[in-house]
């Protein structure tokens, strides 16, 4: 789906926001994009999105180069950014004007996930929106292109509890085969039960992209027990539940991934897993 | 380059929509500046009005989405191709723009004639009069269309190349770009020809010498004008938000 060597990306003269990036994005699954603020996550989606263009090194999505905007490709592609400029027309309006532009658009599914974030009066002028209702006008938008790439930066941002959790029905309901979603976060929590794949940047690069299930067959998390060695644990945190541990996975235990625990841990001992994906 | 018709109706459609309330309001007020001044026969201030409503419209109301960075992300991932998005400007500056001006002349003249005529008294007022003057002014602003249509299309470009105020910096730059131009041909003749004058005599006393040089001038000038749309082009195909 999207392949990308060596890419390097600068907004100033040699100061790579992406340095040297090899990476390989797998079509069908839903893929966290988790980092640090100022990892340059953003500046990867806009790559992928074609609105930033390389310095060097090569970027492929869908078989496209994004820069070169044809057609076919922004057809088969939905951004989503963090912000975005407000249309001065009602939702209805907007529908109508921008979805003859998507050849699979659907209005009755772009209603239906209007309906689910309860959203119900279309005559309303986008611009007099709240930022959260406007982003959930979006997302329903993005969903209902039936686009085969969306890509969805800080998606949560702005929205109520009952959004968040409505934000993840929603996604998971409109999920397809041919359907690749990134989601740039660093709320990783609003991503709980979502994703299907973990990547997470660090000083311009990806240090980790891992299925969950590759995780959890690598890394152990849970509250820590008497048994637990202090020298085996990447990673561990005081809560009321007790101490919140990350360790290897050495015996193979069951356990439920914890992206929030996950992240702190790479935070704090990065070169020690990353080596232990490496092995 | 890709072109689909219907795709590019649909723009069309789009681009109308998102500017169409700001456009009334610059147009009505377009409509009561032509209105009092076609309307009392002003032919020179009249052609100077269209000259600057003209500035006004591709100087600040052009590539608009194209100003702002949260802007510029919807008009760039928007699927249609660049000769799409970029045609649908030029339309709007070159086709729909100047058709609004010459539209607000006679408008402008039959609704501020009875009201100059109640204000000043004006006995040759009357509908014949108005719709004479309004054809009289569409042709002289068609003149004033094509007597500046190198400015009109720096200032094109102009607007793609500058993201704020375009309108104010692109003639500013022109101006300094045109002044060290002057001192430079006028340093370099010196430098040749040993004298000024010798220049300005030779073009103002040769009437053949003068006729060539306009049909040169001319050449010149759409040649330039044709580069300038193909740099906006090319300009906009480099843009990134």
């Amino acid at each position: 789906m999207i392949e990308i060597k060596e890419l390097k990306f600068a907004y100033k003269p040699k100061k790579f926001i992406i340095d040297n990036m090899n990476l390989n994005i797998e079509k069908g699954k839903i893929h966290g994009l988790l980092g640090k603020n100022g990892t340059g996550k953003t500046t990867l989606l806009k790559l992928i999105g074609g609105l930033l263009f390389p310095s060097s090194g090569s970027l492929d999505v869908m078989g496209f180069k994004p820069e070169k905007r044809q057609v076919n490709f922004l057809s088969n592609l939905y951004f989503l950014a963090e912000e975005f400029s407000s249309y001065d027309m009602s939702i209805k309006s907007f529908v109508n004007t921008h979805s003859v532009f998507y050849n699979k658009f659907s209005k009755e599914q772009f209603y239906s996930f209007l309906e689910a974030f309860e959203i119900t009066d279309i005559k309303q002028n986008l611009k007099k929106l709240s930022f959260g209702t406007r982003k959930k006008v979006h997302i329903a938008f993005a969903l209902a292109t039936n686009a085969n790439l969306i890509v969805m930066d800080e998606p949560t941002n702005g929205l109520d509890i009952p959004s968040k959790t409505q934000f993840r029905k929603i996604v998971l309901s409109a999920m397809r085969e041919d359907l690749t979603i990134i989601i740039s976060t660093h709320q990783v929590r609003d991503l709980h039960n979502l994703i299907d794949n973990i990547l997470i940047m660090d000083k311009g690069n990806i240090i980790l992209n891992q299925t969950n299930e590759a995780i959890i067959s690598k890394l152990y998390f849970g509250i820590a027990s008497n048994e637990d060695d202090n020298k085996d644990i990447l990673y561990s945190d005081k809560t009321i539940k007790g101490v919140e541990i990350v360790r290897e996975n050495t015996l193979n235990e069951d356990t439920e991934l914890d992206i929030e625990l996950l992240f702190n841990a790479i935070c704090t001992n990065k070169e020690k897993i990353v080596k232990l994906f490496n092995k | 380059m890709e072109f689909n018709f219907l795709r590019f109706w649909n723009l069309l459609k789009r681009d109308f929509l998102l500017g169409y309330k700001k456009d009334i309001i610059v147009f009505a007020i377009f409509a009561f500046v032509n209105g009092i001044f076609f309307a009392q026969k002003f032919s020179y201030l009249g052609n100077m009005f269209i000259a600057i409503e003209m500035y006004v419209l591709l100087g600040f109301r052009i590539f608009m989405e194209y100003h702002k960075k949260l802007s510029r992300s919807n008009i760039l991932l928007l699927p249609v191709s660049n000769l799409e998005r970029y045609l649908s400007v030029f339309m709007r500056a070159f086709i729909y723009y100047p058709i609004m001006i010459i539209i607000t002349i006679p408008i402008g003249a039959i609704i501020m004639k009875p009201i100059l005529y109640l204000l000043t008294s004006d006995q040759t007022s009357s509908i014949t009069d108005i719709l004479f003057f309004a054809k009289d002014s569409i042709v002289r602003g068609l003149n004033t269309f094509s007597t500046y249509y190198v400015f009109i299309f720096a200032l094109f470009f102009g607007s793609i190349f500058y993201k704020k105020l375009a309108g104010l910096k692109f003639p500013l730059l022109m101006n300094v770009i045109m002044t060290f131009s002057a001192i430079v041909l006028k340093w370099l003749f010196i430098a040749f020809f040993g004298e000024w004058g010798l220049f300005i005599i030779g073009i103002s006393v040769d009437s053949t010498d003068f006729i060539i040089n306009d049909a040169f001038i001319h050449t010149t000038l759409i040649v330039v004008s044709l580069i300038l749309l193909f740099l906006a082009y090319l300009r906009l195909t480099e843009e990134q938000a």
